[in-house]
């Protein structure tokens, strides 16, 4: 099952993780998110992205890697 | 394939129905109410429509608080913010944007056709997101 976490700090940082995706399709969804949030008023700039162990298999199982926010 | 992003956002060119429910939400939280007209310490007024979108007074600002949309389409407050610490204000900004975000990023997730739940856990703001098989 496709599913997307979603973090969001006090100062506007957000921490997006897609998990369940067949191939590229999690970074196609990353860019209709971010089309929609843009119509919803919201400016995003991406700081840092980074692919998971499912990257590199088709299973559904996902681990996530810590990402420090600039 | 999955992949993790961490990203910044910046609340521009608002929803406005979208922006008047967050502060109708944080007025709710914090004790507050709406208000159609601020007022400044000489009680000159500050008027909805004219002057801001949306505005709350409650305990911290009780002369005020608006929430304007520039020409730029970049959100201010406006108020007299005299004697108010800073970080009261920094306070309030933070509760906009995070709340604002929210609602934006649930709004959005459910037009892509995920079941969205969200929680506070601390100062963040969780949404956990499920696809609708």
């Amino acid at each position: 099952m496709r599913e997307i976490k979603i973090e969001i700090d006090e100062n506007g940082k957000v921490k997006i993780l897609y998990s369940g995706f067949a191939g590229g399709a999690c970074f196609e969804e990353a860019k209709k998110l971010y089309t929609l949030l843009k119509a919803q008023g919201l400016d995003v700039t991406i700081e840092a992205t980074q692919v998971t162990p499912e990257f590199y298999s088709t299973a559904s199982a996902t681990k996530v890697k810590e990402v420090n926010g600039g | 394939m999955s992949h993790f992003s961490t990203i910044k956002i910046k609340i521009k060119n608002p929803n406005i129905d979208l922006l008047k429910n967050v502060v109708e939400r944080i007025a709710q939280e914090t004790g507050g109410q709406i208000a159609q007209e601020i007022r400044d310490y000489d009680h000159n007024k500050l008027y909805q429509g004219r002057d801001f979108v949306v505005a709350l007074t409650n305990s911290t600002f009780h002369r005020g608080i608006g929430i304007a949309v520039d020409e730029n389409g970049e959100v201010k407050l406006v108020g007299d913010f005299w004697n108010i610490p800073q970080e009261k204000i920094e306070k309030f900004k933070q509760l906009l944007v995070q709340g604002y975000a929210s609602e934006a990023m649930k709004q959005s997730l459910m037009k892509l056709g995920y079941k969205v739940q969200e929680q506070k856990i601390q100062n963040k703001v969780i949404i956990h997101a499920m696809e609708v098989i």
